[in-house]
């Protein structure tokens, strides 16, 4: 409503999709191109939603239900406590920030895809990161997180990223 | 994959491959794009949004969740010591005096206060009683302070600025928390749960108790004022379609505490409070903007010494966004408001009539105009009727410079109006009577502050500037000034009324005074590391005031100098330590206030003084938060404000532990 009351600051171009539908969009794009570790494999690919609000409702509605690897995307949104154990992907928002290295170990245990838009993710050491430049939203991809994690990723996604980091790159935690 | 080596950049940025323009048709769904497509697709962002905050011709400050949490507050006001501009001023155990850019008093009628949209301050003075006004603190989404008029979006009592209070979206607060709170003056808690409502909807149900202690007054004798509330509400979000969403909300609260009246030799009494909402939104997402429906429904009934007060009110508003071409971004809105009131007086305080009911009818039309990519100009007014002064407009000019990435300026011209209320023109307020005492005193003598139906908007015009700049990544800042005049402020003057066996020294209340006002607002945001930031802050305001004519009193010219500090430094701490471990510090010097009473004489002065709050939270599993925080610790117990018409108490140091838990 702020936006509206001062000046109906927030002008949106016609053409524009909102941030969070693309990401959205980009996520389940993700599920296609990923090959888990047979062991993992379940009749749903499971998009766990870790911390506060990262893609909003309709965007995530948007993407629940729909079918990638002739599996269905389910999408569940986690509380803190849970369990990472059914977790294909792992979308942690920006707000577990000062948690991500542990929330990446664990995920990483359980097979799981880790993905944020928080600010340097793959360089931190998750699997792929979504960058936002010009106004349209790229990712970058740290092979040893997914390799760490079991995950073959395929080559059509590697051709697309923006950066990809090997170990050499990766940073000591 | 190994093998992959040296390689920083392997490859490549994917505008490179020149892949074929992905334009989302308008029907596509967005999620149906292929990731070549999806990475040629321009996006904006809820950050955005908010940003629009700090993209915004207005002086904006934004409390979020965050800042709450480490900043140990216990309750909003406490919060609202955060924001810069803002006067936050503890008068006892249960009442505060906030304002924003100055007037500040107990019921600081210049400034607008909404929880989720609804309107919560007291249609009777149009001041707040704050101790009414509670959420489960966790479930605050955030808390946008406004400075400077407001009208024409949000309607009268705009007039210094507007609090705004959001809580969560029910999907954000799913799963349950509870939270308990003990310490040496305030014990509480919080248990809430969220879950789901189908494939479509999510909800969440919450209750809250609290109990406060008795303070000392400024005799350092027990103030009795100590208070306790109990509250439980529900919220419902349901996404009916992608671009439908409804909301329901509702809440319940219960209070009931001590106090002392301030009359000649102080009375202690006793108040209560109970007060019930519903709120249902309809928000739709057009092609080219979107559109709210809202209703709400308070009722709220307070008993205390002087005045029962039972007061319902009834909300519909429509509100439309829609952009017009390329450069045109067009707001409309129509609101329509019924407050009914029952009042029983005793003790001196009366209403004629003693129930009334008053509509309020308003609409809205605000155009923002891109005059080039860089330059905005936002234009727009409200025009509202109302019972008690028929009609009144509030325009805004405001214009916002982006003068690159970094860096903008604004300034922006306004005229807002406080309208009279049931407290201005139907109130009477006995102060004395002393029977006749023939044949020395033939009349008896009584003494009242009396209402007059002709009282009128009181008005003022702004003038603002502000400037942001982002200096680097880890330092950003925010400097806004402003200079208002006001007339037809609130005053009175003596009237004496003879009738037979008796004389009435009345005081009438009258638009009697002119005021101008002028002051600055610093502060800046310091990511000094990556686990320490700094926020420093500072505050100047200057009141003068003058009557317009010589038979006016100027006991309220006074007060309106001298009841907010001219100067208010803060600067707040927050440093995440290993082992999640946090240490936050937040140091707030606030001026003394030359004079905070209307009728007293001497003037009341309340000397400065320098609060420190301190917090240290633990993190020990993921489900847990422990903490202890102290607030107000570099001193036993001071006083804030002091108040016309309840005795005042001594704020104390106070020393709490908390646990949170979530699963």
């Amino acid at each position: 409503m702020l936006s509206a009351v001062i000046a109906g600051s927030a002008s949106a171009d016609d053409k524009e999709i909102h941030e969070d539908e693309v990401k959205a969009a980009f996520v389940y794009n993700f599920a296609k191109f990923v090959e888990w570790p047979a062991d993992k494999i379940s009749e749903s690919i499971n998009l766990c939603i870790l911390g506060e609000s990262p893609l909003g409702f309709s965007a995530l509605k948007a993407i629940d239900g729909r079918t990638a690897q002739e599996k269905q995307l389910v999408i569940k949104l986690l509380n803190k406590s849970d369990e990472l154990k059914d977790c294909h992907i792992v979308f942690i928002a920006a707000s577990e920030r000062n948690k991500v290295a542990q929330l990446l170990k664990s995920a990483h245990q359980q097979h799981a895809l880790t993905v944020s838009d928080m600010d340097r993710f793959a360089e931190m050491g998750g699997a792929i990161g979504l960058v936002k430049t010009d106004e349209k939203i790229r990712f970058a991809i740290n092979l040893l997180a997914a390799q760490e994690a079991g995950l073959v990723i395929s080559s059509r996604l590697l051709s697309l990223t923006l950066v990809v980091y090997d170990e050499n790159n990766r940073p000591t935690p | 994959m190994r093998n992959i080596k040296n390689t920083l950049i392997l490859t490549v940025i994917s505008a490179g491959f020149g892949i074929a323009t992905a334009q989302a048709a308008p029907d596509a769904e967005v999620a149906d794009l292929s990731l070549e497509e999806l990475m040629d697709v321009k996006i904006y962002s809820a950050a955005k949004k908010e940003q629009a905050m700090s993209d915004t011709a207005a002086a904006a400050f934004v409390i979020s969740q965050e800042d709450i949490r480490r900043s140990g507050a216990t309750s909003i006001p406490d919060a609202l010591r955060m924001a810069p501009g803002v006067q936050v001023a503890q008068i006892n155990a249960h009442d505060w005096a906030i304002s924003i850019r100055g007037f500040n008093d107990r019921f600081s009628n210049k400034l607008l206060v909404l929880i989720d949209g609804r309107t919560v301050y007291s249609p009777l003075f149009s001041g707040t009683y704050w101790s009414a006004q509670d959420v489960v603190l966790e479930d605050i989404d955030r808390i946008e302070v406004i400075r400077g008029p407001g009208g024409t979006v949000w309607g009268a009592n705009a007039v210094n600025g507007v609090i705004n209070i959001r809580t969560k979206h029910s999907k954000n607060t799913q799963g349950g928390l509870v939270s308990a709170q003990g310490g040496n003056y305030q014990n509480g808690g919080s248990v809430r749960y969220g879950g789901e409502l189908g494939k479509e909807g999510t909800y969440r149900v919450y209750a809250k108790g609290k109990q406060n202690s008795d303070y000392l007054n400024r005799q350092n004798q027990n103030a009795h004022d100590q208070w306790s509330a109990g509250q439980g509400g529900f919220r419902a979000d349901y996404a009916l379609t992608g671009k439908d969403e409804l909301l329901f909300s509702g809440d319940i609260q219960e209070m009931e505490g001590d106090e002392t009246i301030g009359l000649r030799t102080p009375v202690d009494s006793s108040m209560s409070q109970r007060n019930a909402n519903a709120t249902a939104k309809l928000t739709h997402k057009t092609e080219n903007g979107e559109w709210y429906l809202q209703s709400f429904y308070l009722t709220d009934e307070r008993r205390g010494y002087s005045l029962n007060q039972l007061i319902d009110t009834f909300d519909v508003e429509f509100q439309h966004n829609f952009q017009a071409g390329q450069r045109n971004a067009v707001t409309w809105g129509l609101d329509y408001r019924l407050v009914s009131d029952e009042l029983t007086d005793f003790n001196g305080v009366s209403f004629t009539p003693a129930s009334r009911a008053t509509q309020l009818f308003s609409a809205l039309l605000q155009d923002q105009f891109s005059i080039t990519d860089d330059l905005r100009l936002t234009v727009g007014s409200k025009v509202e009727h109302n019972d008690y002064s028929g009609f009144e407009y509030q325009p805004n000019a405001r214009l916002l410079w982006k003068l690159n990435e970094n860096h903008s300026t604004w300034t922006s011209a306004s005229r807002a109006v406080r309208t009279p209320t049931r407290g201005f023109q139907d109130i009477r307020i006995d102060l004395y009577r002393i029977p006749a005492i023939p044949p020395f005193l033939p009349n008896a003598t009584a003494g009242a502050i009396v209402g007059d139906t002709g009282f009128k908007s009181e008005e003022v015009i702004a003038f603002e500037w502000g400037y942001r700049g982002q200096m680097s990544q880890n330092l950003s800042f925010d400097v806004a000034t402003f200079y208002n005049t006001y007339n037809n402020l609130l005053s009175s003057y003596p009237k004496v009324v003879q009738s037979p066996g008796l004389t009435q020294n009345l005081s009438v209340m009258v638009n009697g005074l002119e005021a101008e006002s002028y002051g600055a607002e610093l502060y800046a945001n310091w990511k000094v590391t990556d686990s320490w930031r700094l926020q420093p802050g500072y505050t100047w305001l200057t009141v003068d005031t003058r009557t317009k004519s010589s038979n006016i009193d100027t006991g309220l010219a006074l007060k309106n100098e001298g009841s907010s500090p001219q100067n208010q430094y803060s600067i707040r701490s927050q440093l995440s330590l290993p082992h999640n471990i946090e240490f936050d510090t937040s140091v707030y010097y606030v001026d003394n206030l030359r004079d905070t009473s209307t009728f007293q004489n001497p003037m009341i002065k309340v000397p400065n003084y320098t609060r420190l709050d301190l917090r240290l939270g633990w993190r020990p599993i993921k489900a847990l938060e422990l903490s202890v925080a102290g607030q107000n610790l570099l001193d036993g117990r001071h006083p804030e404000f002091i108040a016309d018409d309840i005795v005042a108490s001594q704020i104390p140091r106070s020393v709490y532990g908390k646990a949170v838990v979530t699963w």
